[in-house]
């Protein structure tokens, strides 16, 4: 790896532990030397953008692409045709029969898989480096000439339907989630999530689907990224053989924005489930907005971390939950911060959010520690450097950053908020988001109790 | 970091040539999919194997491409050196060495760990506990410190200790409604019987056991499975070898070595289960969740290379196995459907899982065991170009697990320490399948496996469910939850 040194100094070492002594003692700053990943980059007159990593540690190339399209885009009747584009661009083309797709990447080699996301669809093979061309082949035909045979169609949508039950309906977990999501969000499509409802599932048709893969995808909608045992060169001349004579389209969108929430809500779920669950969906920006590097810092020193203070207060000290956790997206659209709390039973529901609520509030009072602010950017530090081992990794993040925010380096953004950050930045926006007017609140309980 | 502008001058030369746009064609695909890769061969690393006084075996592989040091580690025994009486006490038994120590409280542990970046666990296997960690590598003397007081100083009396308790009885009791955890119970309870191989599954057994998990209790477990004799730790990483050999010596060199004794007690197949179809009612559940299996041979099976294509064929080749071909491509029934298996010291396993429709269970039963008949009574037989297909993919894909040295460091002491096979077990079995012909896929898989012997575990609406069976004269017992 070459090492083009970006030196980063550890401002989360302040205090140092010493041997099993537990002093604790203030130690100078540590410097890291953190090398960087070289890329390159090229766009087609048509727009498509083009993104390449080379690894040639293995004789593998690893060929992605990425559309700007995703659950967000979906009006409620249609809610997951993403996701079913994503099954049916496996049903083939004129020359690319059903499942083609796997059964050709698995002749040479190699692999195929897809996924589909809030705000992207992304489709990706893996095999020999000698066999570029052929996934740059397959993703060509099937960005301009799906074929969608009714038959086939039908019976695709039953294997999604099974995914829905597989994956939302018999897990209580997800399919609680899904209700306090669809009750914080009343107008935008975050509505449903990705999968989308079992009667949109059950009731696309045939026209839905080539209208909506017409509408989305094309050239301008779409990131190429390679990683792997290849040369730029030949990535960007195979590109404009295979893509550069598809024309560019006028891509429109929904443009359905949520009304701001000025009061928390609540539902109550029943589940069939011996605990009980406490989720709370809080309104956060979008995903390039700066107060999300401090969401993000919040959200460990809140609940995440070993030590966060809802482990420490409402686990260790005061044993009112099992567990606790909290994630959030960094779409291209305005989302939520999820924070779930697993109390002991379902009589201290109530305890246990005031418990919460009195953690924010003595955050907000007392401010962030040293150690608070020195574990995340440790955390965050040694993320970057291990994150580093994974190439293939950091294409996909140039594409997903040109998808959501047309930033493909909007990482060096995060990291240098992240070195600046400081604990009143945190309050700041616990201030600001993690309010009960901006949340929505889910008491899951056993069904009965 | 860009250079676009050379690269444009570049392909200013270079891309007319290939302007005009391609017209697809199934020629034109199966003309790019012609390839026979090369067998690969898995570059073991240099690496130093050093054994301490006390019995504990190191592993040291410099790799300087990133400031970082990664650990990974095996003690041998694990879960089946549990009693019944003490049932699932390994998992505890690891949750709370991790959790604070002998010289750091929780707070202090969790603390020092997040300060400097150190992170650390350790999992329970039926024929040993895992353990690895890792840290920036001007933090590898905390991580090695971590390490030493987590492995040599565990407090069981520790304040925690009840609320960990607590902790495992609720998780025990949010099993109860978990699908996965109920079939799991339910397939390996009958499958292994007493044997501790099903303990860790069996949420019953679990529930009850957990009284004796007494802090006494789990110093003498400690004191019978956790010793430096028993234990191997790799470590890779950008250091100097001779000077981490120092440090490592210094870490775990007061850790006494202990007369342990490695478990030996074969599983026993379980005849009289073999056909069963078991029916868990779960009066909510939307799907029907299947577990079809039987005992397999264990480790030391000198085919077991073999076995591994040929079962890639009918079953965890993804979307090109005879299984999700059928279920999931044709039939449409389910979004994944696989078998695998476990080869443990003890005795093995072989397990087919699914998720359909109730509507669909008994068909999804039905194919199941007719695309295993097909290959069985040679109707479809394991072919030439699937047995090509599935060598040719191991030939691609295999090099792309050992890039990482601490992968191979791993894979090297797992083979020579753990199942006393060659350090080079894995070149052994690259050359091993592509010395394959399908007619010895063919064999070992007709040798192994036998339809008649699947205990099958069904969890679903039995209303739904137990009718189709009935109709078709298939006898099932229902389990209700």
């Amino acid at each position: 790896m070459k090492r083009s040194i970006l030196t980063l100094i550890v401002l989360g070492a302040l205090v140092m532990v010493t041997g099993c002594s537990m002093t604790q003692k203030k130690v100078k700053p540590v410097a890291v030397e953190v090398p960087e990943i070289q890329y390159e980059t090229y766009q087609l007159d048509n727009g498509l953008k083009i993104y390449v990593v080379e690894d040639h540690a293995v004789p593998l190339v690893k060929f992605e692409i990425w559309y700007d399209v995703g659950a967000i885009d979906e009006p409620e009747r249609i809610s997951g045709i993403s996701h079913m584009l994503e099954h049916t661009m496996f049903l083939g083309t004129e020359s690319l029969g059903k499942d083609k797709v796997h059964h050709l990447t698995k002749q040479v080699g190699g692999w195929a898989n897809a996924g589909t996301y809030y705000d992207f669809t992304m489709y990706e093979e893996e095999l020999p480096s000698a066999k570029l061309e052929l996934a740059m082949a397959i993703e060509a035909d099937r960005m301009r000439n799906l074929k969608i045979d009714p038959e086939e169609f039908a019976r695709e949508q039953q294997v999604v339907a099974q995914e829905r039950r597989m994956r939302t309906e018999n897990n209580f977990f997800m399919s609680s989630m899904e209700e306090i999501q669809s009750t914080a969000f009343t107008e935008h499509p975050l509505h449903h999530t990705i999968i989308g409802w079992m009667d949109s599932i059950l009731g696309y048709t045939v026209k839905d689907m080539r209208d909506y893969y017409t509408q989305y995808y094309s050239p301008n909608n779409a990131v190429m990224a390679v990683s792997g045992d290849v040369k730029p060169e030949e990535v960007f001349a195979l590109a404009q053989k295979y893509f550069g004579d598809y024309n560019p389209q006028e891509i429109t969108r929904l443009g359905i924005v949520e009304p701001e929430q000025t009061e928390e809500r609540f539902i109550r779920i029943e589940k069939v489930t011996q605990v009980p669950l406490i989720g709370m969906m809080y309104k956060i920006p979008q995903g390039n907005d700066p107060d999300m590097v401090a969401l993000d810092a919040l959200s460990s020193i809140l609940v995440n971390n070993a030590t966060s203070r809802i482990n420490s207060v409402l686990k260790n000290e005061k044993h009112l939950i099992m567990q606790a956790g909290s994630f959030s997206f960094d779409l291209r659209d305005p989302s939520y911060l999820f924070v779930y709390l697993i109390p002991m039973s379902v009589k201290s529901m109530d305890t246990v959010k005031e418990a919460f609520d009195a953690e924010i509030q003595r955050l907000i009072t007392e401010g962030v520690t040293e150690e608070e602010l020195a574990a995340v950017k440790k955390a965050a530090l040694k993320s970057k450097v291990f994150r580093l081992k994974d190439k293939g990794g950091f294409a996909s993040q140039l594409a997903i950053n040109t998808i959501r925010f047309d930033d493909p380096e909007h990482y060096k953004k995060s990291y240098e908020q992240l070195e600046a950050l400081t604990g009143d930045d945190i309050t700041a926006v616990a201030r600001q988001y993690l309010v009960p007017q901006k949340r929505t609140v889910g008491y899951v309980v056993p069904k009965g109790k | 970091m860009k250079r676009l502008m050379i690269l444009s001058l570049t392909l200013a030369f270079f891309i007319p040539s290939v302007m005009a746009g391609v017209e697809f064609s199934p020629k034109l695909f199966e003309d790019l999919a012609q390839s026979v890769n090369k067998v690969p061969e898995i570059k073991i690393p240099a690496y130093e194997r050093f054994v301490m006084d006390n019995g504990l075996i190191i592993y040291l592989v410099e790799d300087h491409s990133l400031p970082i040091i990664e650990a990974t580690g095996f003690i041998k025994g694990g879960r089946a050196h549990e009693t019944k009486d003490i049932a699932g006490i390994s998992a505890f038994l690891t949750d709370m060495m991790t959790t604070g120590t002998q010289n750091r409280t929780e707070e202090t542990l969790d603390q020092y760990k997040e300060l400097y970046g150190l992170s650390f666990f350790m999992g329970v296997k039926r024929d040993y506990l895992t353990l690895g960690g890792n840290a920036l590598v001007q933090d590898k003397g905390h991580l090695l410190d971590l390490m030493a007081d987590i492995l040599m100083n565990p407090k069981f009396d520790a304040p925690y200790y009840q609320r960990k308790l607590m902790e495992l009885y609720q998780g025990l009791s949010m099993s109860r409604t978990q699908d996965p955890a109920l079939v799991d119970m339910i397939f390996y309870r009958h499958l292994y019987g007493d044997h501790p191989y099903s303990y860790d599954t069996d949420i019953d057994l679990i529930t009850a056991a957990a009284q004796n998990y007494t802090p006494a209790r789990l110093m003498d477990y400690y004191r019978e499975s956790v010793a430096p004799n028993m234990t191997i730790i790799a470590f890779s990483g950008d250091f100097s070898a001779k000077e981490m050999k120092r440090e490592i010596e210094k870490a775990f060199g007061k850790w006494e070595k202990a007369p342990v004794t490695l478990p030996h007690q074969k599983s026993i197949a379980p005849k009289d289960e073999y056909g069963k179809i078991y029916i868990i009612n779960k009066p909510d559940a939307t799907q029907a969740k299947f577990k079809m299996g039987f005992d397999l041979f264990t480790h030391d099976y000198p085919e077991d290379m073999e076995f591994r294509i040929a079962n890639m064929v009918y079953g965890s080749g993804a979307f090109e196995c005879r299984l999700m071909d059928t279920l999931r491509v044709k039939k449409g029934y389910a979004y994944d459907a696989r078998s695998t298996y476990n080869a443990n010291k003890l005795g093995g396993e072989y397990v087919v899982t699914t998720e359909v429709k109730p509507e669909s269970a008994l068909d999804t039963y039905e194919t199941i065991i007719g695309e295993m008949d097909k290959i069985l009574d040679r109707a479809q037989p394991i072919t030439k170009d699937e047995l090509f297909k599935t060598v040719n993919f191991f030939n691609a894909l295999m090099p792309k697990f050992y890039v990482e040295k601490i992968n191979v460091i791993e894979s090297v002491v797992l083979s020579v320490e753990i199942w006393g096979e060659s350090a080079d077990r894995v070149n052994e079995n690259i050359k091993r399948y592509n010395n394959m012909s399908a007619e010895m896929a063919q064999r070992v898989f007709e040798k192994n496996l036998d339809p008649d012997r699947f205990i099958t575990v069904i969890l679903g609406q039995k209303e739904k469910i137990v009718p189709q069976f009935e109709k078709a004269g298939i006898p099932v017992e229902v389990i209700e939850m």
